[in-house]
Formats: structure tokens, sequence, C-alpha cells
């Protein structure tokens, strides 16, 4: 068990080196295109030649492959052209809200995507089952970014019941900042009217982010429903007498939640990449509307940073997912 | 097969499904016979009119008709999907193939390469390529392709580990077969139940990443009619104009479920099968 938790831990590092070779040899591919990351499309030749030789791009790929990848190793993901800071600094920045608005909305997916699961699978061909099926996959088709423009239509201009983006109105101020999360930072130091605004503010992106990424959950607990209702164990625990909400509910839920749990690693990676849709429509100022607003700027060094961000976000939630699978089910043991 | 099409046309999700689709070919088919107007026509004394029996989805700010930008955007939509998908269901099954079948070195090779790919993302790497290589219809293509072989690439490799001991390929060996007879005549067709389910699927996921990314801006450029960058330039003009999003966004929902459909009821179909 041990040494399959070291190998898979030691594997992390060696992705993100495979990943940022990758990011590397995508930017660098196009001739001209390195040049064009840092200054924007609009520069003449004479400027280009100027900031080839300045930066030491028209030396051989490799000697330029060693640089980026010490540079990357002492953090230095280069710089924004917009806003001029060092883009690793901006992504400490803005990471707290995108981690914020993904939190949530995975606790949302656990919460309903469990509960229509279950319900589909006991009741299943049942017209609940198709219902559930339905809101699952019908979530799933909806693009992200037209979703979150009609709620903010529909609950925000037209019925005005939510605020139509950011994270808090612009009168309040920010919770004391312990985590960045501001939900859990007002809640913390008590602040109740900035908690109930703040969840306001979290309430609609939140809904758009997990309505779109139900159904992986979704599907994977009904089908591991279906599959532990069907062994006899369930049957035997029927017929000793226990009710079937028992059974059901509690008994086979608690089985089938372990295939769950493989399946939260990956719906993290949906959300990772839908937040860059549902922050550039809500405004939400995370790490992925600072990807899309530098992307409109064709400033490109903070795309790959935040890539590879997301990228080391996603390989931690895959291990320590990967490790709750191993750890909670006794037959699997390395 | 014929039991799989008999089972799906007996379905009525699927049935569904397989209407919206074809909805949508019919519209980029024929769209130059069912658009009532030039959907590049800019015409400013016909800006932002609410949808009339004139202009069904109404115009957008420089004038154009919207049910016929929605219409010709089908075209652009589709032909993305189709493209992607081919590329990365040809290039992912093939590398499946190998990768299951020879096993060892080159097994350990592709695996790994996978494992890089799937390790960000989809939507990430996809917007990082389409970034890098500038926007454009093409490169978003290209960025796509480049990330979803990996997917088909994974379940070849399944099946063809599961079939590669049997007694079957024993027997085809002992006969003298050669490699690429066995891995295409062989192989290959016991994978078609799981690469039809992959590939109708990842048809709908790529109508939606595509329309994402043109959304944020990497994908085609004004003036194609494209339904993701149409929702973005209409987002300027809500609350009042809302029929410039709405529209499109609509036509997106409708393509991507029919995919779905169709993809869920093949999945069930094959499962079944190998139960």
């Amino acid at each position: 068990m041990i040494r399959y938790v070291i190998k898979r831990v030691l594997w992390i590092p060696i992705t993100l080196w495979l990943v940022a070779t990758l990011m590397f040899f995508m930017t660098h591919l196009v001739p001209g295109s390195a040049v064009r990351m840092l200054l924007g499309p609009h520069t003449s030749e004479a400027q280009i030649e100027k900031v080839t030789a300045e930066y030491g791009l028209d030396k051989p790929l490799l000697t330029q492959y060693w640089a980026y990848l010490g540079d990357l190793a002492k953090g230095d993901f280069g710089k924004s052209i917009v806003t001029r800071r060092p883009v690793l600094k901006e992504l400490v920045t803005y990471l707290p809200a995108t981690i914020e608005l993904t939190l949530f909305s995975l606790s949302l997916i656990i919460v309903f995507g469990i509960l229509l699961g279950v319900v589909a699978a006991v009741h299943r061909n049942s017209p609940l089952d198709v219902f559930a099926r339905g809101i699952a996959v019908g979530g799933v088709a909806l693009p992200q970014f037209w979703l979150g423009l009609m709620f903010i239509l529909v609950f925000s201009y037209y019925l005005g019941w939510f605020p139509m983006g950011g994270r808090l109105s612009l009168t309040l101020t920010p919770p004391h900042r312990i985590t960045g999360l501001y939900v859990l930072d007002s809640l913390l130091t008590g602040n109740w009217r900035v908690l109930g605004n703040a969840l306001l503010h979290l309430l609609i992106p939140g809904i758009t982010l997990a309505l779109t990424n139900l159904s992986t959950t979704t599907a994977m607990v009904r089908s591991s429903m279906l599959k532990t209702l069907g062994e006899d164990y369930t049957l035997m625990a029927r017929a000793y007498g226990h009710s079937a909400v028992k059974v059901n509910y509690v008994y086979a839920l608690k089985n089938s939640l372990i295939s769950a749990v493989s399946v939260i690693g990956l719906t993290t990676g949906y959300l990772l990449g839908g937040a860059v849709l549902v922050e550039t429509v809500f405004d939400w100022p995370g790490m992925g509307l600072f990807a899309a607003t530098s992307i409109l700027h064709v400033d490109y060094a903070p795309v790959i940073g935040v890539a590879i961000f997301i990228a080391i976000v996603y390989a931690v939630v895959n291990l320590v997912t990967d490790l709750l699978y191993a750890l909670l089910d006794p037959r699997i043991r390395y | 097969m014929r039991r799989t099409a008999y089972i799906v046309r007996r379905s009525p999700l699927a049935v569904i499904g397989i209407l919206l689709i074809l909805l949508v070919v019919v519209l980029a088919i024929f769209a130059p016979v069912i658009a009532p107007y030039n959907p590049q026509k800019i015409n400013f004394a016909q800006s932002f009119q609410s949808p009339s029996a004139d202009h069904l989805f109404g115009t957008d700010d420089l004038g154009r008709d919207i049910f016929s930008r929605v219409v010709y955007g089908s075209r652009v939509s589709l032909k993305i999907a189709f493209v992607v998908v081919s590329i990365s269901a040809t290039l992912g099954t093939l590398l499946g193939l190998i990768s299951g079948y020879f096993g060892g070195f080159v097994d350990m090779v592709i695996m790994r390469l996978v494992d890089v790919f799937l390790s960000v993302p989809t939507f990430v790497l996809a917007m990082v390529g389409a970034a890098a290589l500038g926007p454009s219809v093409t490169n978003v293509m290209l960025a796509m392709s480049i990330v979803w072989w990996t997917w088909h690439a994974r379940i070849v490799r399944g099946e063809t580990l599961k079939l590669k001991n049997t007694d079957y390929m024993l027997a085809l060996r002992s006969m003298g077969a050669r490699t690429p007879r066995i891995l295409f005549r062989h192989l290959l067709p016991n994978c078609v139940g799981p690469i039809a389910v992959q590939t109708t699927l990842q048809l709908g996921l790529a109508v939606l990443t595509s329309s994402g990314l043109s959304f944020l801006g990497l994908g085609a450029q004004p003036p194609t009619p494209s339904w993701g960058l149409m929702v973005s330039i209409g987002r300027q003009y809500l609350p009042a104009d809302w029929w410039m999003i709405t529209f499109p966004g609509v036509m997106i929902f409708l393509l991507v479920a029919g995919f779905i459909l169709l993809g869920d009821t093949i999945r069930d179909v094959v499962s079944r099968d190998i139960q």
C-alpha cells in the first residue's frame, strides 16, 4: 500500500514536467509564436527580430527548453503583458475565487448527483428514473456559458432575485482574509452580512457549473447502485426484515459511494475547465476569468500558467481520490 | 450491428436524438435554401430588431438576420465536430490497437502519452492549443484532435487487451495470419461497439467544446456565423436584446442533446451485449 502511495506521489512531478513540455512545444510549434506570445500580434518585423535576439529565442530549441524549465522550477511563469506583473503572483491572487466556486459546485454535484443517482437506481425504469437521468443528460448538453447568461437574464434582470455577477456587492468590503474564500472567511469572522451577500453571489454561478457536470456522477452512482441492489446480500438484508428505505438508502448506498469517489477527480477536472466559461459570464474574478481575458488581449503567458496550475490541482485531486478509493474499498490493496 | 440499429430504432430517446441530429444536418446541407437572408448582409437600418414575421429570430447589432446566421452556423459546428472526431477516432483507435497488441515498451510510451494529455482537463488543453496556434477554425480543430485521441486509444487498448490472449487469437496466429490482418480484420471489428459509443458522445462534446472556445474568441472569427461567437457578441447587448444569445444557445443544446441521447442508447445496447 505504502509503495503504491509513494509511486503515485513521485509520479506527479514527472507528469507536470511532461505537461510543461507539452505546453512548451505547443507554443513553440508555430515559428514566431513565442514572440507573438510576448508582444501580441501587431508587431513589426524589426521588433520581432529585436525581441527574438533579446530573449534568446533564436537559440536552438533545446536551449530555450532548458531555460523554460529552469524558469518554471523557480516559479517564474513569465509576465503578463497586460498587467506587467509576474504570472505566478496573479495566479495566487485569483486562485481562491476559483477554489471557492469549484468547491461549492463540487458539493452541489456530490449532494444532488448522489441523490439523483440513488433515486434513479431504486426506481429503475420508472418516470422518476427517466426524470433524474433527463436532468443529468440535459445538464451536460447545455452550453455552460449560455446557461449562465440565461440564468442572469431570468434571475437577475427580470426577477431581480440575484446579483448579476462578481463575488460581492461593490458596497461591501471583503472579509478579513484567512483562506481567501469569502464564504468561509466571513463565517469564521462572524461577518453575517458579508456571508449572506457572498452566498447570494455564489449561488447562481455554482448552480450553473454544477448542473452542467452532474451527469457523470449521477450515471456512476446509478450504475453502481444497480449493481449493489442486484447483489445477494441486499436481498438477504430485505429477507431479514430491514425496511426497503434502510436497505436502499443506507446499506446499498454506502457501498455504491465508493465508486462515486473515483468520479470526483474526473468531475473536478471538468469543473476547472468549465470554470473558465462560467467565471467569464459571471465576472467571477478567478483563474478562469484571468485566462479568458488574457486570451482576448493576446497575452498567452498567463494562459499557460493557468493551464499548468490547473494541471497541478487536478493531479493532486486525482491522487487524493485514488487513495481514498483504495482506502475505502478493502478489496483494493496494492 | 443490425441488432443495435433495431434496438436504437425502438428506443424513443434515441429516435429523438437522431431526429435532432438530422434536423441540424438538414439545416447545414440546405442552408442556402432555408435561410431567408444572406447571413453576412449588414443592414444598420434593421439592427436590433426583435423576433418578428420578417426576421424569425430577430436581427443582431449589424442588422444581420439571426435565423439565417443560426442556419449557416450549423455548418461550422458540424464541420468542426465531424473533422475533429474523425481524426481523433482514427488516430486513437490505431494507437490503441498498436499499444494493446504489441504491449511492452510501445504500450508504455503510448499510455504515458495518454496520461499526460489526460492530466490536464481537456477544455483547458484545447484552450491553450487554440491560443498558441492562433484563433481560427482550423486551429481549434487541430487543438481538439490533439487532445481527444486519448479517449479512443484507452478504450481500444482495453478491448484489445481483453482479446489478445484468447484462443481466437491463438488460432489466427497458428493459421499464419499476419499482424496487420489480425489487427484490422479481427481485433478492430470487436471494438466497434465501444468506439461507436465514444464517437457519438464525442461528437456532442465537440460541438460543446468548440462553441465554448468560440465564445472565448478562439474559434471562428467574425464575420463567420458560429453559434458560440454569436452568443459572445450578443452578450454585450443584454438584457434588452435577449434574442441574440437565446437562439444560438438553444441550437447548441439541441444538437449536443441529440448526440448524447443517441450515444447513451448505443452505450446501453453495447454494455448489455458485453454482459
